[in-house]
């Protein structure tokens, strides 16, 4: 037990929200029943080695960005693809956004002898940068928002029309997205703005979850859980207010037809029921919740019927709110392995 | 094909309304057109015709993914005719009705842009003018008259008479109850109109599908 928990602590050990020690790990997991204890270190660790964005690997990526945005956009040199490229800042200060342009002007600096500041000088593309896109509701607002505002080029346009008319392109990156989330974000914007958004619009991710379980062969590299028929997980599912997507609550026996993210479909099964009804019972010791979206999976749609979006997706920084509950919770009886830095409960 | 004679009809072609092109007038009522994506299941579906010529495939859903794929509506319908020995064994029995359903979905989706185009037809004779196609469009005769079985224009002259001259808007399209009417092997959602999307900008809330 403990060497597995010192690998986990030693993955995690730049979790910049908490002291990611061996005792912190165990501590945390001699909160299920013994006989499962060992097990779920043993699927983290697997899981863990996938899935866990340290600084260090984080710092890599936005490099291999910045590498990719030169020879996807034919610039041969770094300072020149920044002073005609704009990045946007359209999210709160302590918000995941201006801390990932914080970092990429950091490595700017030290790297290729330009920053952030230099950037925009003339506006051939938009860049979009963001770590997790979950539900997309955050990144709809923002960019739905920001289209129909007025452009700060052209005064006389919205930014869609300034977009469109000089045939500039608005690319997301992301570190991490969910393909659920992204066909919405995307239908959304065509809705609301008009099929053009279509050629305006990418988004690319370095890790994406594939979580309709609808949509064709989806990889579900997240946690939805199997209807194993236990009263226990029927009478929360049915006391939810929820009715939208009940279909969407639990996976056929099928899917995914190939396992790619657990250890093996019987770890998958085993890890997905015990922090379901660990989520389940932590919920029912909070009483009526405040925020509808908190499912013991993690957040998701307010009027989804489900157990939430069970994502499995960890960055240094802070861990998403839709991993499931028994990571990050920390209050009614439960510590969180991993504390939450913008919790909003 | 073989025709049915009965049920073909003749147009004078200075009384109808007619679309071919996507680009030219009325093309917005064509499946060819690119401009009205749908939303199925949570899934993009490029264009209706995409749509349509996945169900033919409903229990084959490598055939169907690979018909969504493509951007363009045209490919899609290539796409398909590689796989046409794994059609649906009852298709052309419900390829009517299959296609029926599409419509409305895409008038349910797009009514912003679709109603005041249908609208737009008065009263008038709506006709698919095709070179060839006698089952879901009309041939010119060369003496001005059209004519064919033309049952995409008589489909969306149901529609508009059902919900555009009676004033009912279309808000939700039931999934047909045909065995095996599947999407990726999943049965296809009750699918609401597209009021979902522009409202609720303020929570992070969708609701397309019910």
């Amino acid at each position: 037990m403990k060497v597995k928990a010192e690998g986990i602590a030693d993955i995690l050990a730049d979790y910049e929200n908490n002291n990611m020690t061996t005792e912190h790990v165990l501590e945390w997991v001699h909160q299920f029943d013994i006989a499962d204890q060992e097990f779920i270190l043993d699927e983290l660790l697997h899981i863990f080695q996938r899935t866990y964005l340290s600084k260090t690997r984080c710092r890599q990526l936005l490099t291999s960005y910045i590498k990719y945005w030169a020879k996807e956009f034919k610039y041969d040199n770094i300072p020149s693809l920044i002073s005609e490229t704009i990045f946007l800042d359209l999210q709160p200060p302590h918000k995941s956004q201006k801390e990932l342009l914080d970092l990429l002007d950091e490595i700017l600096i030290e790297s290729y002898g330009c920053n952030l500041a230099q950037s925009g000088q003339k506006a051939k593309r938009y860049i979009y940068l963001d770590d997790v896109l979950s539900t997309g509701g955050t990144i709809y607002r923002n960019l739905n928002d920001w289209l129909h505002s007025t452009s700060d080029i052209a005064t006389t346009k919205t930014n869609y029309y300034f977009l469109k008319d000089n045939h500039l392109k608005l690319h997301i990156y992301l570190l991490c997205g969910h393909t659920w989330g992204t066909n919405n974000v995307e239908y959304r914007l065509i809705k609301s703005i008009g099929e053009n958004i279509k050629k305006i619009v990418d988004t690319k991710a370095y890790y994406w979850i594939e979580n309709n379980i609808k949509d064709y062969n989806p990889k579900l590299n997240n946690m939805v859980p199997l209807d194993r028929h236990d009263p226990y997980v029927h009478e929360y599912w049915n006391s939810l207010v929820a009715i939208d997507k009940a279909n969407h609550a639990f996976r056929p026996t099928h899917s995914p037809t190939e396992e790619k993210l657990f250890s093996s479909p019987a770890s998958r099964n085993r890890l997905e029921t015990l922090f379901l009804v660990k989520g389940i019972e932590i919920l029912s010791r909070v009483g009526e919740l405040k925020v509808k979206q908190i499912r013991p999976l993690g957040y998701t749609v307010k009027s989804h019927k489900t157990f939430g979006l069970g994502t499995l997706f960890f960055t240094y920084r802070n861990i998403p709110n839709n991993c499931p509950l028994v990571f990050w919770w920390g209050s009614n009886n439960w510590k969180p392995l991993f504390v939450l830095k913008n919790r909003g409960v | 094909m073989i025709l049915d004679k009965e049920k073909m009809r003749l147009y004078n072609g200075n009384e109808v309304i007619t679309f071919s092109r996507t680009n030219e007038g009325f093309g917005e009522l064509s499946n060819m057109s690119s401009k009205f994506p749908l939303f199925v299941n949570d899934i993009i579906i490029p264009s209706s015709e995409a749509l349509y010529q996945a169900m033919r495939y409903s229990l084959f859903p490598k055939a169907q993914n690979e018909i969504i794929k493509q951007a363009s509506p045209m490919t899609a319908k290539m796409i398909s005719k590689k796989y046409l020995p794994y059609s649906r064994q009852d298709w052309d029995l419900i390829k009517l009705k299959v296609m029926r359903w599409v419509m409305e979905i895409k008038l349910s989706q797009h009514w912003n842009k679709l109603a005041p185009i249908l609208e737009r037809t008065s009263n008038r004779p709506i006709v698919e003018l095709s070179y060839k196609d006698q089952f879901w469009g009309a041939v010119n005769k060369g003496n001005g008259q059209l004519i064919g079985i033309n049952a995409l224009g008589r489909l969306w002259m149901d529609l508009r008479e059902k919900h555009i001259l009676n004033n009912h808007k279309l808000k939700c399209v039931e999934p047909l109850s045909i065995a095996g009417f599947r999407l990726y092997d999943f049965d296809i959602e009750t699918i609401c109109c597209e009021d979902d999307f522009l409202e609720n900008t303020k929570e992070d809330q969708i609701c397309a599908t019910v």
